[in-house]
Formats: C-alpha cells, structure tokens, sequence
C-alpha cells in the first residue's frame, strides 16, 4: 500500500478511536483528576479551589456540574460525603449517626441529597440542620439521625432516595481549615452506619 | 514486517493525542455551557433585575445542590453597555452578595461584616468602563465576562424570621447607570 494511503488510514482511525475516547472519558478523568487535587478527611472530602478564580480546569468543570455558584474558599468551604467512616455507599435503606463537635466556623449546615444532587422528598420537608437550629450537648457535640424511618430528636430524613450524599457547608470558617495539612486531620462530624433494613 | 510496526505504534500514538485533546477541549467547555444554560433555558429571567427565589424545596430543581437554610436573590448581570448599581440592605445574621462569571469563577463577595454600609452599595462595571466612587462606601466590581449571575444569600435563621427575612430581601434595587429611561 502507498504511503499516502497509509497516512490517510492511519488518521481516520485516530480521529474516530481517539475522538471518541476523548468524548466518552469526560466524566471519569474529571473526577479522577478533581479527586487528585482535593483534599480526603474521614469521609469528607473537599477541594480548597472550588469556586476560586484559582481553579484548575477541571476542577472549575466538576463545580459546574455538581456544585455551580459555589463561593470560593475564603468565604465558604464545601464538604462532601459519598461514603461513610468505613468507606461504604451510604445508602437510603440504612440508618446512619452523624455526630461530632460542632465546626469551628460563623453559620454551618449538613444537608443530605439525592444521587440526582437535589434535595430529597419528604413529608416533613426537613432536608438539614443548621448552627441556627441544631441542639448541642453541654460540651459542643450534636447527632443526626440520617434514615428512611422516623427517629427521636435531630432527624433527617432519607425519604426514597437510593444512594444518598451530604454536604457540610461552613461559613466563614476559623483558620485551623486552611492549611492542606491541617485540613486532613482536623475534627469533622462522623458519619456512623447503624444498620440497614 | 518492522514498517507495519512503526505503523501501528504512529496510529496509537495519534490516537493517544486526539484523545487527550477532545477530552480536555471538552472539560474546557463544561463551565461555560452550564452557566449558558443555566442563564437561558434554567433561569431565563430578563437581566439586570433581582429574582426573589422563596426558600429551596425539593420541588425546586434550577441549581443542583442548593442550601435549603439560605434565602436566594439572583440577578443576570448585563453589563455589556453601562455600569450597573445595586443596592441591598442587610439583616443581622449571615448574608453575602457574590458574583459569578461565565465560566463559573466567583470573581467577588462580600459579607455583612465585610459591607461598607446597610443598605450595601455596589456598582458593578464591565471590563473596558471605569466608575469613580465619590462616597466612599460604594463597592466597586469589575466584572470578568459582560455577563453572569449575581447571587444573594440570606441565612434563614428560624421559621418565625421568614417572613422578616424576605421583607429585607425584598427592598434590594437595581439599575443601569446611565441607561436610557424605557416608557
């Protein structure tokens, strides 16, 4: 076969195979590389350039999708949790602690989702709890009860949502959050599974 | 026999390049096509006046993951022919005024604390306008993109504070400076 030949076939399938890659691939190595520059603590992880004019183009891409009109990081820090303190799906058919000491930080919330990153239905219209609302113990703590039944106290409810996450939101936080290191070790509220139906 | 390598091994290697390429020039697009639209197909308001949103419920779907704790005021900034001036006034908790630009970056907030007066004074320009303050307490912002969403969040601090909180929300302005007057 002639060079040229060789050449035009050779691109063609580059084109197509290499294209269609490329296209195919958006999603993974967009969260694979927003995964890569973010920071992992317990079962929260969050990225201190989401939002930022500082951000990479991935991570710029990734807040557009799941995060679009976030704030950036001088002003609020967004924690999210996909899995729970061992590393598991959280899951809408179990029941599920959230507790910890209260974050340092102006006003914060945690507020559940569904995998769709929209609030989830339920009857009571209870989608969070907020430094407003939430009671805490004498010595700073608080506990959420994350289920699809109803519980005494701060319940929030999982509705029909299959696959759940939860973003921890903080406002105008203390400092001890904007060092890398600090960020990885620094207290945030746990998030215990109790059991599945 | 070693021609037909060199073959496949120049094949992959292109194949390898567009790849990358598409992939990243596809990321590239995300932010901007999101905002696009979001700007006309979620929101689809006219520009340059306020939208006051009533606190989000699960039956609200135009932004993904939204603060259900939060009082939301949106504007679609339009400052691709005059400044723009804002004004707001503050509640007592937690409240911020941020503005977004095309490509998603939050290009400036600022908070109660941060406010220079109440009601907040701010007057956002376009890239190629100037504006001199002559009070001292106006917020001057240069917008990135001609155009973009400014949002105001309100800390919803109880049920019974509702209705307060969207009288406050509610007495935010807008206007064009130097715009003709529309009849």
């Amino acid at each position: 076969m002639k060079t040229p030949y060789k050449f035009l076939i050779a691109a063609v399938i580059a084109l197509v195979v290499g294209g269609t890659i490329g296209y195919f691939t958006v999603e993974p190595v967009l969260n694979m590389l927003t995964d890569m520059s973010g920071v992992q603590n317990g079962a929260w992880g969050t990225n201190l350039a989401a939002g930022s004019t500082a951000a990479n183009p991935y991570v710029r891409a990734w807040v557009a999708e799941h995060g679009l009109l976030a704030l950036s990081q001088s002003e609020t820090l967004y924690f999210h949790a996909y899995f729970d303190d061992n590393g598991e799906r959280i899951l809408g058919n179990c029941d599920y602690r959230i507790e910890g000491k209260a974050p340092d930080a102006r006003w914060w919330s945690i507020t559940a989702y569904a995998e769709d990153d929209f609030l989830i239905p339920n009857d009571q219209r209870r989608y969070s709890w907020s430094s407003s609302e939430l009671k805490l113990d004498p010595d700073g703590h608080f506990i959420i009860y994350l289920s699809k039944t109803p519980k005494e106290g701060n319940w929030l409810p999982a509705g029909d949502a299959e696959g759940l996450s939860l973003s921890l939101r903080l406002y105008n936080p203390g400092s001890v959050y904007y060092d890398k290191e600090n960020l990885k070790t620094v207290e945030l509220p746990h998030i215990i599974k109790e059991g599945c139906q | 026999m070693k021609k037909w390598i060199l073959w496949i091994g120049l094949t992959l290697a292109a194949t390898i390049v567009v790849a990358v390429i598409v992939n990243f020039v596809q990321i590239l697009r995300i932010p901007n096509d999101i905002m696009n639209v979001t700007m006309t197909e979620r929101f689809n308001y006219p520009s340059n006046q306020w939208v006051f949103a009533p606190p989000t419920t699960h039956e609200r779907r135009a932004i993904v993951r939204p603060s259900p704790d939060l009082l939301y005021s949106l504007l679609l900034y339009d400052v691709s022919e005059y400044p723009l001036h804002l004004t707001a006034s503050i509640p007592d908790n937690y409240w911020s005024i941020s503005g977004f630009a095309m490509n998603t970056d939050n290009f400036f907030t600022i908070n109660d604390k941060q406010a220079e007066s109440n009601p907040i004074d701010v007057v956002v320009i376009g890239n190629d306008m100037s504006y001199t303050d002559t009070t001292g307490k106006t917020h001057v912002i240069v917008a990135p993109t001609d155009t973009g969403i400014i949002l105001i969040r309100t800390v919803i601090t109880g049920k019974t504070d509702l209705p307060g909180l969207m009288q406050i929300q509610k007495q935010a302005t807008t206007e064009l400076i130097g715009a003709p007057v529309q009849d």
